[in-house]
Order: structure tokens, then C-alpha cells, then sequence
């Protein structure tokens, strides 16, 4: 009987450390993955309801053997993917003023961003929408930490196509701006 | 423009091979267009992520009040819980081991990892198998019997602000008598699990005095194939203080 609760006890003690590292990796990685979700745009609700879903599917793949490797962009591409499916909001994001956000911004509750000026921020704002789907998202990628091979992963383009795509997009802000 | 201005904003990030970087850095010092070039670029990049932080904190309080009115404050926290029931229910799964046992195994005990420190797989499945209990049931317990065809499991999830400073995950499985069947569970939790509610939950999702019962069906393979998670408001947890 010892033997079995050993052979048993292996497997479960796996299990038990895998579910407590995505606990971690859920505390990590909810916002970035929500900052992602909420610019390439889904709502909030919407938002949620994805990093939910990708969690558990994490879970999942785990319990199921998956591979363990570079775990933050599997969540990544999984949660791209999600929001694909979602595509009627997909697009919805960033075709219209951002008035609200701009006030936000520069709202005493954000002192930190209120040190961009409205106009700077205008002009930001016009630029992002300026932007294409594919830059936007590297530069939403990249600000979430992940590598350029990790943003071509979760992308399903080439690691020489992101530095190209992220370098573009970084100039047309630069000169656009001005900032 | 020089020809170290195509690599500034690949240095910048980090993703130039080693020699490469070394060149460019030995030509920013030489070269005030390209430092001038540099920092233009970092601020952009700075900018873009300001801007979209602040798109994402708008949306959330633009949208905080539908969020309430559609889903519960304590969805979010939904992958969690289902997270810590996996462990619950792994643990479920080595109860027959225990219960074959001639002499009476009292209990058993599963130590997670902290933050600062994972340990590694065979740590765990040391701690799994050979560690003497001294958990401290604090605010979760289980009742669980076995079906023909699946497990079933509920776990109570309490938050309890003092459980703060506790490990991360602190499970506890005590092994009783055997069950037969769901009229036969023991008064007693068979397996009792005590997850520090900031170990899942984001601050504020949670209000106080509600906790969550969860009702989990295991497939043949062990995952989880079912879960159901409902809110309960609950009265102070007097077992979280015995000693």
C-alpha cells in the first residue's frame, strides 16, 4: 500500500506545485494580460471574462501534460486568439476619439499622467489610431515584457518581422507626435 | 542619418546579439544625432505605454458599473479558485491509498510554494509524501466521497484578513475512515484546505463575510470536468482559531 500512496503522491505533488505556480503566475500576469486585452479592444467585462478563460485553460494544459515552457507567451497567444474570436469589438478599440481617456488622464486621480498635455495627447492618440492592427500590437506586446520571439510567437509572424514592425511603429509615433 | 540609426530601437530593446550592442553603444557615444534619435524613441515607446495604461484604467472605471450589475465582484478570481480546487482534488485522488493502511495515518501534508520560492518538483513531491502534519486549518474545508464514475469535491474558500502573513498555499490532508458514499460522510472534513484569500483574490474583489463553495466533478483522467462556484455569506469561521 505504501508503494501505491508513492506512486500516487508523485504525480500529485506535480500537480499541487504546477497549480500553485499558476496562483503566481495569475497574480503576475492578470493585469498585463487585461491592459492587453482592454487596448487591442475588448471591454473590461469582456476583458475579464478572457483572462478567466485563458487561466483555466492554463489549467488545463497543465493537468494535461502540456509543455511548460514559456508559459507567459502560451497565456499571450491564448489570450490573442480569444479576443480574435471576439472580433466584432476587435476593431472597435481605437477607431474613435478618445476624449474620455484624455481626460482621464490628465484627471487629479492619475497625477502621474497628467504630466503629458492634452494636446500632446491628442496627437498621441491620432498617431496610435494611425498605426496599424499588427504595430499596435507589438508595441502592446513588447510594453508587456515579451520578447520580439515571444511577440512573433503569440503573433504567428517572424522574430525579424517584429523588429521591423515594432521599429516602424516607434517612428511613425516619434515623428507624429513629436513627443 | 547614420547607419547605426536602424538599430537604435533594437538596442533599446534589448535584442541585439552581444557584439552588435557593443558596437552601437561605442557609436552613441560619438554619434548626437543618434543619442538625440535614442531618447525621441524612448519617449515615444514611454508615451505608448502611458497611454494605453491609462486606456485600460479608463475602460475599467467606464465600465466598473456594468462589470458589477453582469458578474459578481469575485468572478475574476474564478481561475484561481478553480486552481486551488485542483490541488484539492488531486489530493482527493490519494485517499484510497491512505485508507488501505493497516496502522492509522493521521495525516499528511502538502506545503506549497511561496513567491520568493518555488521549490523544485521533487521537493514538493517530497513534502507530499514524507512530511509529518503540522498545518493549521484555518478558514477552508472539504467534504468528499467517491462515486462509480467521478469524484466530487467542495471547498470552502474564506476570506480572512489575518491569513495574510500565511504561506501561500497551506493544504492540509487529513485522512479518516473510509467513505462509502455521499450518506456516509464523515462529520468531519476528510481533507480540510486553507488558502490565504490574497493568494487569489485581487483586493477588494472580495467583501467581507462571503465565502465560496465550490462543487468540482472529476473525470476518470483526474481534471476537473465540472465546476460550479457559488457565494455564501458566512459568520465568523470559529475552527480557523482552535489551536
Amino acid at each position: 500500500m505504501s508503494g501505491e500512496s508513492l506512486s500516487l503522491g508523485l504525480p500529485l505533488a506535480r500537480l499541487a506545485t504546477r497549480t500553485a505556480e499558476t496562483i503566481i503566475l495569475y497574480r503576475k500576469l492578470r493585469k498585463p494580460l487585461l491592459r492587453y486585452l482592454v487596448s487591442i479592444g475588448l471591454s473590461a467585462d469582456e476583458s475579464q471574462d478572457v483572462v478567466q478563460d485563458v487561466f483555466l485553460s492554463l489549467q488545463r494544459h497543465l493537468a494535461a501534460g502540456g509543455s511548460e515552457e514559456n508559459i507567459r507567451s502560451w497565456l499571450y497567444r491564448v489570450a490573442h486568439n480569444r479576443a480574435r474570436n471576439r472580433q466584432t469589438s476587435y476593431d472597435r478599440r481605437f477607431a474613435a476619439p478618445l476624449d474620455g481617456e484624455i481626460e482621464s488622464m490628465l484627471d487629479e486621480r492619475t497625477p502621474e499622467r497628467a504630466i503629458l498635455e492634452k494636446e500632446k495627447l491628442r496627437r498621441l492618440g491620432s498617431a496610435i489610431r494611425l498605426l496599424s492592427e499588427q504595430e499596435r500590437e507589438c508595441l502592446l506586446l513588447r510594453g508587456g515584457g515579451l520578447r520580439y520571439r515571444e511577440i512573433g510567437e503569440v503573433l504567428g509572424i517572424a522574430t525579424s518581422t517584429v523588429g521591423d514592425t515594432v521599429e516602424r511603429a516607434i517612428k511613425k509615433l516619434s515623428e507624429k507626435c513629436n513627443v | 542619418m547614420c547607419d547605426f540609426s536602424g538599430k537604435l530601437i533594437a538596442w533599446m530593446d534589448g535584442e541585439l546579439p552581444e557584439g552588435e550592442a557593443t558596437l552601437v553603444e561605442r557609436h552613441l557615444d560619438g554619434c548626437a544625432g543618434c543619442r538625440s534619435r535614442l531618447a525621441a524613441y524612448r519617449q515615444a515607446s514611454s508615451a505608448f505605454d502611458a497611454y494605453c495604461d491609462a486606456s485600460t484604467d479608463w475602460m475599467s472605471t467606464a465600465m466598473a458599473p456594468q462589470a458589477r450589475r453582469r458578474a459578481p465582484q469575485w468572478r475574476p478570481i474564478a481561475a484561481g479558485v478553480a486552481a486551488a480546487i485542483a490541488v484539492v482534488v488531486a489530493l482527493l485522488l490519494v485517499l484510497p491509498s491512505h485508507r488501505g493502511r493497516q496502522e492509522p495515518v493521521s495525516t499528511a501534508t502538502i506545503t506549497a510554494p511561496s513567491i520568493s520560492s518555488v521549490p523544485t518538483q521533487s521537493e514538493a513531491a517530497a513534502s507530499a509524501t514524507t512530511a509529518p502534519l503540522k498545518g493549521e486549518v484555518h478558514s477552508a474545508n472539504l467534504s468528499a466521497t467517491r462515486h462509480a464514475a467521478a469524484d466530487r469535491a467542495r471547498v470552502k474558500v474564506t476570506r480572512r484578513e489575518h491569513l495574510a502573513a500565511a504561506p501561500l498555499v497551506r493544504q492540509t490532508l487529513a485522512a479518516r475512515g473510509p467513505v462509502e458514499s455521499a450518506e456516509l460522510l464523515p462529520a468531519r472534513p476528510a481533507i480540510e484546505i486553507a488558502i490565504p484569500w490574497d493568494a487569489m483574490f485581487p483586493p477588494g474583489a472580495v467583501p467581507e463575510g462571503v465565502s465560496f463553495v465550490a462543487d468540482v466533478t472529476l473525470g476518470a483522467d483526474g481534471s476537473a470536468e465540472r465546476l460550479r462556484l457559488q457565494p455564501r455569506l458566512v459568520k465568523f469561521d470559529r475552527r480557523a482559531t482552535r489551536p
